[in-house]
C-alpha cells in the first residue's frame, strides 16, 4: 500500500494545503460542540507531555550554563551569564524547544493514530456516512496542540532558568537573590510574549501536518510505523522552517507589547 | 459517536493552565519591575550633545543605584540642537536628585551597555519642579581620547628631547672638568688650592668663634649688660633656670594688670603691683635677682603674642623699677631685674606650679643665691 491509498485526504502540499484549509473552517464549529474532544486532546499533550518538557528544560537551562559559564569565565564576564541564558531561553531555545518536543510526541502520536484508523478502515466508514474526517479528527487535535504549546513553552522556559539556577548554585559563585536579579534585565515584555505565542503556530501546523501523514498512510501494519516516522521527520521540519519564516514577522512588530521606542522630534 | 464530557481531564488540564498562568504573569511582572513599569517613578529629562548609542530601555543610575531606565529618545528637530533623554527614575530618589545634578553616559561591562549616570546635586540646591530637566555632560568619545593621548605624547616627547639637550650639556661640562679646564676643573684638580681654601674656612671657624666669645663678653660688660639683663636677651631660658638658687614668685592674671590685649597697666594693676612690691621687699635679699615673665595664648601670630608680653613685661618692670625701686641697691649698684615675654610659648624649664595658673599672666619671679638664704 502507497501513502493515500485511503483517499482521505489528498497527497502532496496540496492535499496538505486543502486538509488545513478545511480545518481552518471547521475551528468554529468544532470549539461549539466538540469542546469535550479538545479537552481530551489538550490534556494529552499539555499534561502528559509537562514531564517531558520540565525535564528538557532543566537539563537545556544547566547544560547551556555550564558550557558558556567557562567561556565567559575566562574573559570575567561571567556575571553577565544569567541575562545572556535568559535571553536565549526566552526569546529562541524555550519556544523552538518545546515546539520539536510537541513535534516528536505529538507528530509520532497523531500521525500513527491516523494510521490505524486508515488501516481498521474507521477513515473509509466516517467519509462513507458523510462524516468530515478534518472536522471530526483533525481540528480538536489542532486546537488543542495550538494551545497546550505556549503553555508549555512557558513551562520549559521557567524549567531552564531553574536549571541555570541550579547548575550557578552548585558551581558558580552568585546568590540566588543576584541571579534573580541579573535574570531579566535585558528582555522586555515585547520580546517574550510573541516569542511564546508563536508557539501556538507551531502546534497548529505540526497537529494539521501530523494528521496528514496519518491520514495518507497506507493500510498495512508498517505503514503505521512508517506513518509515525514521517509525522515526527515533517513535523520537525515545519517547526524549524515556520520559526524561520516567522523571525521577520515578529521583529516588524511594532512596541505594542512595551518593545524598543525611538522617537523623532 | 457523542462521549461524556471528561471532567476529570478538564480539571487536570485547569490545574496545568493555571499553573503554567502564573508562571507566565510572574514572569513578565518581574520583567515589568527590571524596566520600572510597575514601581513608582517621575519622569526626568536630560538634553545631550550626543547620546552616543544610547537607546530606551538602557539604565539609569543615582549615584551609581539602579534608578531607573530610559523611557524613551527625542531626536532633535534640527540640524545642532540636542537630543532629549526621557528618564524614568524612581520616586523613591527624587530627593536625591536636585536642580544642579548632572547626567552623563557611560559605558559598562564587555558588551558595552550605556548607562545613564546621574550624579546628585549639592544638599542646599533647590528640589526639582515640575517637567524637571537636569544638566547633560558631554560624552567623551574614543576617538577624542585618543587625540588628547596623541597630543599628551607629543608633549612628554618634546620634555624628553629638551632634557636629552639639557644632558648633553651636562655632559660637556662634565668632560671639561674632568680634563681640569676652568675653574671648577683646576679647584676639583689642584690639591694646593684645595689646601688653601680648606686652611682659610677654617680660619674662619676660629675668627668667628673669638667673635662670639667677645661679644658674649662685651653684653656681659657694664653699662652695656643693663640693656641685655633688662630686655632679657641673653638666654631667655636660663633666666628661669636657675638649679642654685631659691625661687619665690608671684602670678598676676593678666587681665587684673592690663586692658584686654593692651601693655598698658590699670589702677587695679598698679595696686596688685604695689601689692607685690610690698612682697618683693620682704622676700628681696642684696643679691637677689628680679625677673618679670608674660605668658598669653589663644593669639595665631605667634609674632605678635611675643611682642604683647614682652610689651607687658616691660610696664610692670618700669613700673616696679621707677615706683618702687626695685632695681635700686645704693649709689654705684643696681639689682638686675629682667623682664621678658614667652609669648603663647612656656619654656620647659617653668616650675611645675606654673601648670595649674592661668594661661594668662605674668610671674614676678625673685631668684636669690642659696648661699645668701642660709
Amino acid at each position: 500500500m502507497r501513502p493515500g491509498d485511503s483517499g482521505a485526504v489528498g497527497s502532496g502540499v496540496g492535499g496538505l494545503a486543502r486538509l488545513g484549509l478545511a480545518t481552518c473552517v471547521a475551528v468554529p464549529g468544532v470549539c461549539l460542540r466538540r469542546a469535550g474532544d479538545i479537552v481530551r486532546e489538550f490534556e494529552w499533550v499539555a499534561v502528559h507531555g509537562s514531564g517531558v518538557v520540565l525535564a528538557a528544560g532543566v537539563c537545556v537551562g544547566a547544560a547551556a550554563w555550564l558550557q558558556t559559564h567557562r567561556l565567559l569565565a575566562q574573559h570575567g564576564a561571567e556575571s553577565t551569564l544569567p541575562s545572556f541564558l535568559a535571553v536565549a531561553v526566552l526569546v529562541e531555545i524555550g519556544p523552538l524547544l518545546a515546539g520539536l518536543i510537541l513535534a516528536g510526541r505529538a507528530g509520532a502520536g497523531l500521525a500513527a493514530e491516523m494510521a490505524a484508523m486508515v488501516q481498521n478502515e474507521e477513515i473509509d466508514a466516517r467519509l462513507a456516512l458523510g462524516t468530515n474526517v478534518a472536522a471530526g479528527l483533525v481540528a480538536p487535535r489542532a486546537i488543542a496542540c495550538m494551545f497546550a504549546v505556549p503553555f508549555l513553552t512557558i513551562v520549559l522556559d521557567a524549567a531552564a532558568l531553574g536549571g541555570g539556577f541550579l547548575a550557578e548554585s552548585s558551581s558558580g559563585r552568585a546568590s540566588a537573590a543576584l541571579y534573580w536579579s541579573k535574570s531579566l534585565v535585558f528582555l522586555e515584555p515585547g520580546d517574550v510574549i510573541p516569542a511564546t505565542l508563536k508557539t501556538a503556530v507551531f502546534g497548529w501546523l505540526v497537529a494539521t501536518s501530523a494528521c496528514w501523514t496519518g491520514l495518507n498512510a497506507g493500510r498495512s501494519t508498517q505503514d503505521v510505523g512508517r506513518a509515525a516516522i514521517r509525522g515526527v521527520v515533517l513535523s520537525v521540519v515545519v517547526v524549524f522552517v515556520s520559526n524561520l519564516i516567522m523571525i521577520p514577522f515578529i521583529q516588524a512588530l511594532p512596541g505594542v507589547l512595551g518593545g524598543r521606542h525611538f522617537l523623532p522630534g | 459517536m457523542a462521549r461524556s464530557f471528561p471532567l476529570r481531564k478538564s480539571l487536570l488540564s485547569l490545574v496545568f493552565v493555571s499553573v503554567a498562568l502564573g508562571m507566565g504573569g510572574f514572569t513578565l511582572s518581574e520583567i515589568g519591575r527590571r524596566h520600572w513599569r510597575t514601581q513608582p517613578t517621575f519622569a526626568l529629562k536630560a538634553r545631550f550633545a550626543a547620546v552616543g548609542g544610547l537607546e530606551a530601555g538602557h539604565r539609569v543610575r543615582v549615584q551609581g543605584i539602579d534608578a531607573g531606565v530610559v523611557r524613551r529618545i527625542v531626536a532633535p528637530g534640527q540640524p545642532g540642537a540636542a537630543v532629549e533623554v526621557v528618564m524614568d527614575v524612581d520616586q523613591a530618589l527624587r530627593n536625591l536628585v536636585r536642580v544642579d545634578a548632572v547626567a552623563r553616559i557611560v559605558s559598562e561591562g564587555l558588551v558595552g551597555a550605556r548607562v545613564v549616570e546621574i550624579t546628585p546635586g549639592r544638599p542646599d540646591a533647590p528640589a526639582l519642579g515640575g517637567n524637571p530637566v537636569i544638566a547633560a555632560e558631554s560624552i567623551v568619545a574614543p576617538s577624542d581620547l585618543l587625540n588628547q593621548a596623541g597630543r599628551s605624547l607629543a608633549r612628554i616627547d618634546e620634555a624628553a628631547t629638551a632634557a636629552r639637550k639639557a644632558l648633553d650639556q651636562l655632559a660637556t661640562v662634565a668632560q671639561a672638568v674632568n680634563r681640569g679646564e676652568g675653574t671648577l676643573g683646576k679647584l676639583i684638580h689642584d690639591q694646593e688650592l684645595y689646601n688653601r681654601l680648606n686652611q682659610a674656612a677654617k680660619d674662619g671657624d676660629r675668627a668667628l668663634v673669638d667673635l662670639d666669645d667677645n661679644l658674649q663678653a662685651l653684653k656681659e660688660t657694664w653699662p652695656v649688660s643693663r640693656y641685655f639683663h633688662r630686655r632679657a636677651y641673653l638666654d631667655r631660658e636660663r633666666l628661669l633656670y636657675r638649679p642654685g638658687a631659691e625661687r619665690s614668685s608671684r602670678s598676676l592674671p593678666a587681665e587684673d594688670l592690663f586692658e584686654t590685649g593692651r601693655a598698658v597697666l590699670t589702677p587695679t594693676g598698679r595696686a596688685r603691683l604695689d601689692q607685690v612690691a610690698s612682697w618683693f621687699k620682704t622676700v628681696a635679699r642684696r643679691s637677689s635677682e628680679l625677673v618679670v615673665a608674660s605668658f598669653t595664648e589663644g593669639d595665631p601670630d605667634p609674632d605678635r603674642a611675643e611682642i604683647l608680653t614682652q610689651e607687658q613685661a616691660d610696664s610692670v618692670r618700669d613700673y616696679l623699677v621707677t615706683r618702687h625701686g626695685v632695681g635700686s641697691l645704693g649709689w654705684f649698684k643696681s639689682r638686675k631685674v629682667a623682664a621678658v615675654g614667652f609669648g603663647a610659648q612656656a619654656p620647659q624649664v617653668a616650675d611645675s606650679s606654673s601648670f595649674e595658673q592661668p594661661p594668662r599672666r605674668v610671674e614676678i619671679i625673685v631668684f636669690t643665691p642659696a648661699r645668701e638664704v642660709r
